[in-house]
């Protein structure tokens, strides 16, 4: 178990700086998740982390004491690489004890280390394949394996799911979530899929441009975003944002108004209206928001419905026995709990206990 | 659908002959420039044919055969021809090796020397032994700079004792750059993401090389060596323009040694029969590489 931290880190790719400056703790044990959208430095980080990417500036600690310029070698990480980077020419056993091998492990330890994480990933039977003779998924279980076999101070992943299929991802994530468990090495989990960084993650570190939008626990980002960026990025499918106007102490859309309570100390005159698809619901008064449905999506447990409400489209996740039909007009209640307001201008959260 | 039924019948039947009609003019072409000279050649190493005397050949079987097997010519040809290989093909090898390394590390002017490599590799055989032979000479420039250093000239190519020796340097300088390349484009389908993989395992960049790249590159330095090997064991060009064999047959390779019977002294039949040897030695040597070095590649992993 080893504390991380990460202070002003920077990196910079020739003239182009990829993380301008980045702070980040992570506590001993700790599962965090690292979530952005593509090219926003995700890899970048947890390459440095690892010390396959010199740091251009700022440390790396690990329990206090600096690797910032030390070799993966003394850093005793283990990580699991998107694309597996298995040894095309070594066997199943010998690429999950290649690392007990270099560090002169006795042939009896080797052996019962690649036993134990065979017997956990079910790989027993696959032990003397080459990695071109696996599946995606049994490559993908080799590499934890290489990864598991260690005891290292720190795992790190990266998106070692992106290529599974859907079916395999929902079990491999079991699955590290059961080891984390188990081991409980802290971990540091790129992915850019936040179902699974909802679902496995401690903390979840979301990052925009090489920089961090807000830190928290899954379900603090997911009920009070930090702003825009981030209510757009947790939560599936993505919040709409409805632009409003503040006036007579009611807030006007589009497709409806809320009542509103000026804030003594703060007057926004435009505001942007975040409202989950999940927390919209079916009414039959003319209340929250009126608009037409476009298309009707049920998916078994859940209906999907996307409504165009004066122009801009609107998506509701209703509950399944809900029936609905194209071009008719419907109302959706909002619970004023569960509505979020943000500044257009920066995208920053705004106080929004005053919607009523 | 049973009315198309027996349309489709006929062009079936047609794959009977059809695709022999088609690789015809390959096993033709092949057949008149390889097989046929190859039949040819063989006939005429159990003759007697000289030159000089066309039509009074007889069929004498293997008796050019048993005669080569018997002649010391032979025995020392092929002694000279197989450590001259040896030498190459090892200095080539751990040479082009080292140098392919160093040029796929991100080193300052690492483009201006991959060029500069090539260059050896695209002057013709000829011309390299030509001017290697003009360095060389009594009074030639490799005599007039190792003067400055008050070292004596030296007979490089006209002395028994340096002439393969300077033969080997010359095919070094001149065939490196092949392996070179072979071996350099061999180091690129070693993934990236692999050697960090090997770091993150803890390996130094020395258990780097032999533990993953080697192995993975392996077949690729087999391929590299065969054809440094097939070539040398045939070397002619470079021998006959720098040492005709000479001094004292110290150089004198088996293939000079089959074209001089066969063209200078004019025996036909016998200068035939040792290439005829030669060829079979080749063949030999190049399944015993594939077998014992190509071979091994699974064992590693097993290891
Ligand atoms: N070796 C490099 N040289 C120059 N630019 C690089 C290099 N590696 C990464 N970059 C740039 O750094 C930025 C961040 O890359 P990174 O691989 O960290 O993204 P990521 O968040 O992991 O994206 P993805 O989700 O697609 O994997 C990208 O704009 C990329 O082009
Ligand atoms: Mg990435």
């Amino acid at each position: 178990m080893t504390r991380v931290e990460l202070r002003g880190l920077r990196k910079d790719f020739g003239r182009v700086t990829v993380v301008p400056d980045l702070d980040l703790t992570i506590d001993a044990g700790e599962f965090v998740a690292l979530v952005g959208p593509s090219g926003c430095g995700k890899s970048t980080v947890l390459r440095m982390v690892a010390g396959l990417e010199p740091v251009t500036r700022g440390s790396i600690t690990f329990d206090g004491r600096d690797v910032s310029y030390s070799d993966p070698k003394e850093r005793n990480v283990a990580m699991v690489f998107q694309s597996y980077a298995l040894y095309p020419h070594m066997t199943v056993a010998k690429n999950m004890s290649f690392n007990l091998e270099l560090a002169g492990r006795t042939a009896d330890e080797i052996e019962r280390a690649v036993q134990n994480a065979a017997s956990l990933l079910r790989l027993e039977d696959l032990l003397d394949r080459k990695p071109n003779q696996l599946s995606g998924g049994q490559r993908q279980r080799v590499a934890m394996g290489r990864a598991m076999v260690r005891n290292p101070a720190l795992f790190l992943f990266d998106e070692p799911l992106s290529n599974l299929d859907a079916q395999l991802r929902v079990k491999m994530r079991s699955e590290i979530k059961l080891l984390h468990r188990k081991l409980n090495i802290t971990t540091i989990y790129v992915t850019h899929d936040q179902i699974e960084a909802m679902t496995l993650a401690d903390k979840i570190v979301v990052l925009n441009d090489g920089r961090i939008e807000q830190v928290g626990r899954p379900m603090e980002l997911y009920a009070r975003p930090a702003n825009r960026f981030v209510a757009e990025f947790i939560g599936s499918p993505a919040m709409n944002m409805i632009p409003a106007s503040l006036c007579d102490r009611k807030l006007v859309f589009s497709g409806g108004e809320m009542g509103y309570a000026y804030p003594p100390e703060e007057r926004q005159q435009e505001v942007i209206l975040g409202l989950r698809p999940e927390h919209l619901s079916l009414s039959d008064q003319p209340t929250g928001i009126t608009g037409n449905v476009t298309l009707v999506e049920p998916t078994g447990a859940q209906t999907s419905l996307l409504l165009d409400v004066g122009g801009s489209s609107v998506v509701a996740v209703l509950d399944g026995t809900v029936t609905a039909e194209v071009d008719r007009e419907v109302f959706l209640a909002i619970d004023p709990a569960n509505v979020h307001l943000f500044d257009p201008r920066d995208g920053k959260r705004l106080p929004q206990e005053c919607v009523f | 659908m049973t009315a198309i039924a027996p349309a489709w019948g006929r062009p079936l039947s047609r794959t009977g002959w059809l695709p022999y009609l088609l690789v015809a003019p390959v096993v033709l072409m092949l057949g008149g420039l390889l097989v046929w000279p190859w039949v040819v050649g063989l006939w005429t190493s159990m003759t007697s044919l000289r030159i000089g005397h066309w039509g009074q050949e007889q069929f004498i079987g293997l008796s050019n055969y048993i005669d080569v097997l018997g002649s010391h010519a032979f025995w020392q040809s092929l002694r000279v021809t197989g450590l001259f290989a040896v030498l190459c093909v090892a200095s080539e090898m751990s040479l082009g090796l080292g140098l392919a390394l160093l040029l796929n590390r991100k080193l300052p002017g690492r483009n201006i020397f991959r060029t500069l490599f090539i260059i050896p590799f695209m002057v013709p055989t000829v011309v390299c032994g030509l001017i290697w032979r003009q360095l060389l000479e009594v009074r030639g420039v490799a005599n007039y700079l190792l003067s400055f250093i008050g070292l004596g000239p030296a007979s490089w190519l006209s002395s028994s004792d340096s002439a393969l020796a300077s033969l080997l340097l010359i095919d070094i300088w001149q065939t490196t750059p092949q392996v070179v390349i072979l071996v350099f484009a061999a180091l690129q389908i070693v993934p990236k993401d692999v050697l960090e993989a090997a770091r993150i395992d803890g390996a130094t960049a020395w258990q780097t090389f032999w533990r993953v790249t080697f192995p993975i590159i392996r077949p690729y330095l087999v391929v590299a060596m065969l054809i440094r090997t097939i070539e040398l064991l045939q070397v002619l060009d470079i021998v006959m323009v720098a040492t005709q064999g000479g001094p004292a047959n110290a150089t004198m390779v088996l293939h000079l040694h089959a074209y001089r019977e066969t063209f200078i002294s004019g025996f036909l039949g016998y200068g035939t029969a040792v290439a005829y040897v030669l060829g079979f030695i080749v063949v030999l040597v190049s399944i015993a590489i594939v077998r014992w070095i190509g071979g091994t590649q699974s064992d590693e992993a097993r290891a």
